[in-house]
């Protein structure tokens, strides 16, 4: 049966052939799908096929095409069969598709060919369809796209000026209207232009240098309050501006361009300036004042030092000579001898007041020295000048832990020598007055409640206690103030200076001098000294 | 006595009068008269006193020219003023003074400290 065998091997062939072809259809790199032209049921198709349709490859297989791609036929089964009727290939390019993949709607990307296949005759007997899913890489492609129109917008919209300089020649690409307002230019004239083509002003400034600088190097540049020439309203100005330059890279890395974004600080700049100079101007006049200041309080204390000294000497005579008067009048009346001891009460008040008055004026002459002084020696030197007042009143004083410390000798003893004196002439009428004087190293803590004092010094804390008639809580500022006086001069002789001189030691030597008390319960002074200069 | 103010030479007059009858005080207002007076042996005092300050020729400048003149440099001098800064009785000492007062207002005690100074 020659026939028959050659009819077999036509067959073995064919069915070789097929075979062949079958294999060639399921290692292709694309979704490939044979239908019959006439049923349109699937006849040969792959896996890629399979992958792309969702659907699964028996259901594909043997099936009406359009039963299964029913959510397709709407849009695709007339272009099938023109390709069907006319021979003439269709390609759809990576047009969107809703599939039913697995069961749920799937929106892809896919490129696909309706491609005739004739037979002997010409006319279609199949056609093969060819598909690739492009769904990631269209994706991609909008998202860069949904990216760059976010920039532009973000450009667009922002509130300071930004915009786009784009490849080597720096073509300006996108500018917002806070930029055009800033280079003074409107959009025409410059979008698409190269930036230094469109803004020659901006020339020869270091921009070409700093702008290829981030282009090349990637590093991005931020400048603050930098000065710029640029025109406004068809004059060259001067204005300030904080700039940054970024790169804007490509996904693979490469530079692509730049993001400008420019403030103009201008006016925060300016109203720096103003307010500097402002500053500057105030803080000259501050020292003009304070320099005259200095020269009146100079002046004054010159003046306090001459006019005291100079009516000293009229007054002593006064007193001298009242005296002399008195003792030269052989007869005198009763009435006259009074009158002659109330000029002499007078004049020597006036004395005691001038001598307080100078002593207070020379206290902050800056040539006096400070040397090691010994308090207990001072204190001695006190009892020693108070002797007669102390065994008149039979006071007691006592002192214990008195310190040695760098200070000016003489104001120390007019400092407690007055503060002796106080306690001796404030005492209770009948009582033995007693005067404690103690000293201590004032504690860290301590010294950080009072905050008059250097805090970085260490100080002593000397106080004067006494059991007097004290005084009024509420008074214990004022008696430090020149010519405040508590109490009657009847009573209290006095001219008022002392607690004043002993302030102003105490502040000269760098520290302070305070008061507590109760109305007949005693006083303490607390004397504030740093322990070294 | 060497001062320029002529009560006080009135008020240590009175003063030293009180204290003895054997007292001449000779006086002169500043120091330049009474270099003059002393060098012309017009007045040969026991004691100077001497104030500080005076036109002319204050008390230092005085006392510094007296101590360069042989048959005056050892008259004593008692300098005083109205002052009692610790620099000026350190500057009198200095100068060659042998004591220093500062004037007491208090005429008794004016007289106590002259009586001192003259019987010491």
């Amino acid at each position: 049966m020659p026939d028959e065998i050659s009819l077999n091997e036509e067959q073995k062939e064919i069915d070789h052939g097929n075979s062949r072809f079958q294999k060639l259809v399921e290692q292709a790199p694309i979704g490939i799908c044979i239908i019959n032209a006439i049923t349109l049921v699937a006849e040969i198709l792959n896996e890629r096929f399979v992958q792309v349709a969702g659907k699964p490859y028996k259901t594909i297989l043997g099936s009406y095409y359009w039963d299964t791609f029913a959510e397709a036929a709407p849009y695709y089964e007339t272009a099938l069969q023109d390709v069907v009727d006319k021979g003439v290939k269709f390609t759809a390019d990576e047009v969107e598709l809703m599939l039913i993949r697995d069961g749920k709607p799937d929106y892809i990307n896919v490129t696909f060919v309706y491609d005739p296949i004739k037979g002997e005759d010409g006319t279609t007997q199949k056609v093969a369809i060819w598909v690739v899913e492009n769904t990631e890489r269209v994706r991609a492609q909008k998202k860069i796209e949904d990216n760059e129109h976010a920039l532009r917008n973000i450009i667009l919209q922002a509130p300071v000026a930004m915009c786009i300089f784009r490849g080597a020649e720096f073509i300006i690409e996108i500018a917002n209207e806070k930029m055009f307002e800033f280079w003074g230019r409107g959009s025409d004239d410059i979008i698409g232009k190269p930036v230094f083509e469109a803004l020659p002003e901006a020339k020869n400034q270091g921009y070409e240098e700093l702008l290829s600088n981030v282009f090349i190097t990637g590093d991005s540049f931020t400048a603050n309050e930098l000065p710029v020439v640029l025109p406004r309203n068809g004059k060259r100005e001067n204005v300030f501006v904080n700039f940054s330059y970024e790169p804007i890279r490509e996904v693979d890395n490469s530079i692509s361009g730049i993001i400008a974004v420019a403030i103009d600080v201008t006016k925060q700049v300016t109203n720096r300036h103003n307010i500097e100079s402002e500053v500057a101007e105030r803080t000259r006049e501050l020292a003009e004042v304070n320099q005259r200041l200095q020269q009146n309080n100079k002046e004054l204390q010159q003046f306090a030092y001459i006019a005291s000294h100079d009516l000293q000497e009229p007054v002593r005579k006064v007193f001298t000579y009242t005296q002399m008067l008195e003792k030269n009048l052989v007869a005198v009346d009763e009435r006259s001898a009074t009158y002659i001891k109330k000029i002499a009460a007078a004049s020597h008040k006036m004395l005691a007041l001038i001598r307080d008055v100078l002593s207070f004026s020379q206290l902050s002459r800056e040539r006096e020295q400070f040397k090691q002084v010994n308090l207990a020696d001072i204190v001695e030197n006190i009892k020693n000048d108070f002797e007669l007042l102390i065994e008149e009143k039979q006071a007691v004083i006592q002192s214990k832990n008195l310190p040695v410390l760098a200070a000016i000798p003489l104001q120390m003893n007019q400092l407690f020598g007055n503060l002796v004196s106080n306690a001796l002439k404030f005492s209770k009428k009948d009582t033995a007055p007693v005067i404690e004087i103690t000293g201590k190293t004032l504690s860290k803590e301590a010294l950080s409640k009072y905050k008059d004092l250097n805090q970085s010094l260490e100080y002593y804390l000397i106080q004067v206690s006494d059991y007097g008639i004290g005084f009024n809580q509420e008074n214990a500022d004022i008696i430090f103030d020149i010519f405040q006086r508590l109490n009657s001069t009847v009573e209290y002789e006095g001219t008022g200076i002392g607690l004043a001189i002993c302030k102003k030691i105490a502040i000269n030597h760098n520290g302070n001098l305070t008061a507590r008390s109760g109305l007949n319960n005693g006083a303490t002074f607390n004397i504030f000294l740093p322990k070294s200069r | 006595m060497v001062d320029d103010d002529v009560d006080d030479h009135e008020i240590f007059m009175a003063a030293l009068e009180n204290i003895s009858s054997d007292v001449d005080l000779k006086t002169a207002e500043n120091g330049l008269k009474a270099l003059q007076l002393l060098r012309q042996k017009a007045v040969t005092p026991e004691l100077i006193f001497l104030d500080i300050n005076m036109p002319l020729m204050n008390g230092f400048q005085f006392l510094s020219e007296l101590k360069k003149q042989d048959g005056l440099k050892d008259i004593p001098v008692i300098m005083y003023s109205t002052t009692s800064a610790p620099e000026a009785i350190e500057q009198a000492k200095q100068t060659g003074a042998i004591d220093f007062i500062s004037k007491p207002e208090n005429f008794s005690e004016l007289e106590l400290v002259l009586q001192r100074i003259l019987y010491k």
